[in-house]
């Protein structure tokens, strides 16, 4: 849908639903509603269903040059991008004292040793 | 069938066995449902949400954790490459478990935090709920689950967002997820508790400021389906993302949506009715026979703008929308296809100087995820609007035709 230049609103045609503005070639701006893009892990506007969902978290990295080691993760997601067995998401086993789900220790925290 | 289209976002009702007996609970959850998965069945359901490529399941209840195999499952979930993630009130969840759920791999755990204690423990029938539902987010933080919380907003706690708010931040939630209280199962049989239309006149202005607050906070504020609809504020509200330009996609029901009910029962979304959209049982078919074959899992793939009424069918944005949220609208009126739960609409109306009132019209069944009907009148926007005090907003206006399974009422 289009962008009213006045007031932000979506314009599905040519008249603004919210403010009456007349949308004309010059002073429209197209964007496009995302989609759920799963295959290659894109970026979503879905949110679940009432009282049961949780706000999406998208973790899935929306900016690819971001993504260095293509695990799909990037920024608050992957605390390691050398590496793309390492990301918040990545089961983590004690004791190898690699921090694989970026939580801060190796294992889950009261494994024992778990401080990386 | 689109191809494309597949069970991305799963809803698991675990167990409707629960600590609480809320009195929006639209499951009307208390007691276990007969009939009820056992873990073994529970694991082969798990193998076919991975042949479907689920990418994400949220347990629910009830209170998921009351079913014995909970953390078994969390695990055959993480296993299969699923990200298990968990709804919960949060009353059981001891630091015990919450670092054994950690251990299971649950990824993210969203407590449900119904405004403030007196609100809260009021709506939650139960004295000491809102303690435990922060004990909860607080034990959850400390094994390192990231936590998250949610918030049903009627007209019992609606004038608690903002300080509610800052509760939240302080205990380490970096989502927040709002949504309005729709009228089913006991939801329905208290009109008094629920919004009306024109109230999102002032709600969604409210929830824009704070999603705008939570930016720099760290805290991801999102509008649950039946929030909305469109107005400014759309982009600002529906973007997961500062300045992003998303929008209200309609209803994903049956397209990347599904839920999966305690005694194997499958429709496109956990909220839906399960009188008219139960598409099959997981003991009788698999999951892929009833999402691609079954008619009520497909009814939100196949309509059209032919299939809405009311101000929706003539609505600019009828196309994108679709009548917003189906369960909400089929709560109401028995069918989907035109719901006046819409921010957009109401704006339209008060310009008119006018409002939609919903007036309740047939009690509910009395059973899981039932509703009442409603209808609409149009009154001027400067009616009268005499909110009943406060604990009389819990008051059954409706009595169910069937007794409920547990009340604490």
């Amino acid at each position: 849908m289009k962008s009213c230049p006045s007031c932000e609103s979506f314009v599905p045609a040519t008249i603004c639903p919210e403010c009456g503005h007349v949308i004309t070639k010059s002073t429209a701006k197209r964007v496009f509603g995302r989609v759920l893009n799963v295959a290659v892990g894109g970026a979503t506007a879905i949110t679940l269903a009432a009282c049961y969902g949780l706000p999406y978290e998208d973790p899935f990295c929306s900016d690819p040059s971001a993504d260095l080691d293509g695990d799909g993760y990037c920024f608050e997601f992957d605390c390691d991008e050398s590496d793309p067995a390492i990301h918040r998401f990545a089961s983590d086993e004690a004791g190898d004292g690699v921090d694989t789900n970026c939580d801060g220790v190796d294992g889950y925290p009261g494994d024992a040793g778990t401080t990386p | 069938m689109n191809e494309a289209l597949h069970p991305a976002y799963v809803v698991w009702e675990l167990t409707l066995a629960c600590d609480h007996a809320c009195r929006h609970c639209g499951s009307r959850a208390g007691g276990a449902r007969n009939g009820e998965l056992t873990t073994t069945e529970a694991l082969d359901v798990v193998s076919e949400l991975a042949e479907m490529q689920a990418r994400e399941v949220v347990l629910i209840g009830g209170e998921a954790y009351l079913h014995d195999g909970f953390l078994t499952i969390v695990a055959a979930l993480r296993d299969a490459g699923i990200r298990p993630t968990m709804t919960t009130g949060g009353l059981g969840i001891t630091p015990e478990l919450a670092r054994a759920m950690k251990s299971a791999g649950i990824q993210m755990v969203s407590v449900s935090v119904d405004g403030l204690e007196p609100q809260h423990d009021r709506i939650r029938a139960r004295t000491g709920s809102f303690l435990g539902a922060l004990s909860a987010l607080r034990s959850l933080r400390d094994a390192g689950i990231p936590i998250a919380s949610n918030i049903n907003v009627n007209r019992v706690n609606r004038g608690d967002l903002e300080e509610l708010y800052e509760v939240l931040l302080e205990v380490g939630i970096s989502a927040w997820q709002i949504q309005i209280t729709a009228p089913l199962g006991r939801a329905a049989d208290r009109p008094e508790m629920l919004l009306q239309p024109w109230d999102l006149l002032d709600l969604i202005p409210r929830v824009a400021a704070l999603k705008k607050r939570g930016y720099p906070d760290g805290v991801r504020i999102m509008p649950g389906n039946n929030l909305g609809y469109f107005g400014p504020e759309e982009a600002l509200l529906r973007s997961y993302h500062e300045g992003g330009r998303d929008h209200f996609q309609g209803c994903q029901a049956g397209k990347f949506v599904m839920g999966i009910e305690s005694h194997g029962a499958v429709k496109g979304c956990p909220s839906l009715q399960s009188a008219a959209y139960v598409g099959g049982s997981l003991r009788e078919k698999t999951l892929r026979e009833i999402w691609e074959e079954s008619d009520e899992l497909a009814f939100a793939r196949k309509r059209t703008v032919a299939d809405l009424h009311g101000f929706c069918r003539e609505c600019a944005y009828a196309e994108t929308c679709m009548g917003g949220c189906s369960f909400t609208a089929h709560a109401l009126f028995g069918r989907t296809g035109d719901n006046p739960y819409c921010y957009h609409r109401a704006r339209v109306h008060a310009k008119r100087g006018v409002r939609e009132r919903l007036v309740a019209r047939d009690a509910a069944d009395g059973r899981p995820f039932d509703h009442g009907l409603f209808e609409i009148r149009v009154e001027p926007s400067d009616a009268p609007d005499v909110v009943a005090p406060g604990r009389d907003l819990i008051r059954i206006g409706r009595k169910p035709k069937q007794p409920e399974r547990a009340t604490r009422d």
